[in-house]
């Protein structure tokens, strides 16, 4: 079951003399939802840059199911089963919400670089887009312009074009921020039941301690670029260079 | 509904390009002609502006690269004119490859720029390599020789067998630039546009697409360049300058840069103003940039934009 999926060795990088991420050694299991949290500035952003690929490291390696993919272009890790959504927005704004969905669907099924084929016959990505919109509930929107949906749902279409490109490993960087709590109850239990299905493996980097907690079979704690904490959440709870770092009394109370 | 909307349009205009080459007189026939020919030329080009959402200056590099290509295969080869068009297309999309590939690295001003400062380089050589391009004189004397179809010979010296020749590739332009934009690889340029970023966290070599579409947009580029020399039996040094580069640029802006029927209603918007200003003054400059300036800042969204607008 516990299979390595990512392996990251002795990570660094620096920006100018902040360092941001500090000789890093982690391995991401199959199938463990697994949670990153620390304060800003604890290095979430640059180690989840670095693993998805828009981020060079100053040193290390990064291999994802056994393979280097430390000097890979973002798309091709994309390609081989390496995703991540965004903490802003970033969807493509003047595009339906089907489209949206489908680009990442086209692409990972090798279909994107057909010239002449007719959009309108590709018939199993509409299937697959269809079932994603239906999973985290947006299928009533589908021809809707993007840049016309609430914030909520723009955060939720955000993690469904992170899905569609049938991601192994899957960064999601605070996937409920903006959203309402329905939304948000949806999008967790999305999480929950796919991460059970077991096809993708989820890495949540959020603020919120209650859904970390809540879902979290493996929580990592950052600060200022180092690891001063891995463990179950119990673990983490009681770890006491945690407590003082970063829980503090959210935890105490 | 709007499908069969536009087939109706797409038919009517297509009836109307037919009457012209039957009917009209030889100077409507002509300038009907470079209509067409400026439309193919806008068409392919907004494949890149309006769909990727990347601004080029240097477009006219491609245009001469067909019309070079076409004329000195035609001098020194043969004078088959469907052989000197493959000719001269094969070179634009060549050049479109080799100067694709540094550009797209670029984006915003800086891919602008490069592609302005390639298209003033391809301008200088043609302008200082006098043996092979003519120098400032540029070529004359391409001819028109027949196309021999088996035992039939279609003798497009004839200005109306020539313009529906014209007419055949601009046919064969529209399907495939409709094809290629309602194709899988088509929506991922639009994804390009909407957001360059993300498109790669999709799985998409976002170079590999750019280099796509510029090597597309450059080979219509070529297509047009060689028709053009076929219709004027010359060319010169001044199709590879960047004012001509701004030509598919304008045109694609009074049409329309986000509908596909734009760069043609442009097109014929541009050639025909400025032939019936060049009438009654010397600065037609002047009096279509004011022209130009209502268009784009009273239609957003261009000429097609805002009919689409009205009809919602």
């Amino acid at each position: 079951m516990a299979a390595a999926l990512l392996q990251i060795e002795n990570l660094n990088k620096s920006f100018g003399r902040v360092q941001a991420a500090g000789n890093i050694n982690l391995t991401i299991e199959e199938g463990v939802l697994t949670s990153i949290i620390g304060p800003n500035g604890a290095g979430k952003s640059t180690l989840i840059n670095m693993l998805s690929g828009s981020l060079p490291a100053d040193s290390g390696r990064i291999f994802f199911q056994g393979a280097d993919i430390t000097d890979l272009p973002i798309h091709r890790r994309v390609r081989l089963g390496l995703c991540r959504s965004f903490q802003v927005v970033n969807v493509f704004p003047e595009l339906s919400v089907f489209d949206n969905i489908q680009i990442p669907a086209l692409a990972v099924r090798n279909r994107s670089r057909r010239l002449f084929g007719s959009l309108a016959k590709e018939t199993g990505v509409h299937r697959e887009v269809n079932e994603i919109l239906e999973m985290i509930g947006l299928a009533s929107e589908a021809k809707t312009v993007a840049s016309a949906l609430s914030h909520g749902d723009e955060r939720v279409l955000e993690v469904g074009i992170a899905l569609a490109a049938r991601p192994k490993l899957l960064f999601l960087d605070e996937p409920t921020a903006g959203m309402n709590p329905r939304e948000r109850v949806r999008i967790l239990d999305n999480i929950r039941q796919l991460s059970e299905q077991g096809r993708t493996t989820f890495v949540i980097v959020e603020h919120d301690m209650d859904i970390v907690f809540s879902l979290s079979q493996r929580v990592i704690v950052l600060h200022y670029g180092e690891v001063i904490g891995d463990g179950t959440t119990a673990e983490i709870k009681s770890n006491p260079r945690v407590r003082e770092v970063y829980l503090g009394e959210e935890v105490a109370a | 509904m709007q499908r069969s909307w536009n087939i109706i349009i797409a038919g009517l205009t297509l009836a109307g390009l037919v009457l012209i080459g039957l009917l009209a007189g030889r100077f409507v026939v002509y300038l009907t002609s470079r209509v067409m020919i400026l439309s193919i030329f806008a068409l392919g080009y907004n494949l890149l502006f309006g769909r990727t959402g990347l601004l080029s200056f240097g477009h006219a590099a491609f245009y001469a690269a067909g019309s070079y290509g076409l004329g000195l295969f035609a001098l020194h080869v043969s004078p088959n004119p469907l052989i000197g068009i493959l000719v001269g297309v094969v070179c634009a999309c060549l050049l479109a490859a080799i100067i694709g590939f540094f550009c797209v690295r670029q984006t915003e001003i800086y891919f602008a720029m490069l592609t302005l400062a390639f298209g003033m380089m391809v301008f200088s050589l043609i302008w200082n390599m006098r043996s092979v391009t003519g120098g400032d004189d540029g070529l004359v004397g391409i001819m028109r020789a027949p196309i021999s179809l088996g035992i039939v010979n279609i003798p497009i010296i004839k200005p109306r067998y020539y313009y529906f020749l014209v007419l055949l590739f601009l046919a064969l332009s529209v399907f495939l630039i409709y094809r290629i934009r309602n194709s899988p690889f088509g929506l991922v340029l639009a994804g390009i546009r909407e957001n360059d970023r993300r498109v790669e966290f999709a799985g998409v070599s976002l170079k590999n697409y750019r280099l796509g579409a510029f090597i597309i947009s450059g080979t219509f580029a070529g297509l047009a360049g060689a028709l053009g020399t076929l219709l004027e039996s010359n060319t010169n040094p001044f199709s590879a300058h960047w004012s001509h580069s701004a030509e598919p640029v304008l045109v694609s802006l009074i049409g329309g840069i986000q509908t596909f029927a734009g760069p043609l209603v442009g097109s014929a918007v541009f050639i025909v103003l400025r032939e019936i200003i060049e009438r009654f003054t010397q600065n037609w400059m002047l009096w279509f940039g004011l022209i130009l300036l209502v268009i784009i800042m009273g239609f957003r969204g261009g000429i097609v934009g805002a009919l689409a607008g009205f009809k919602k």
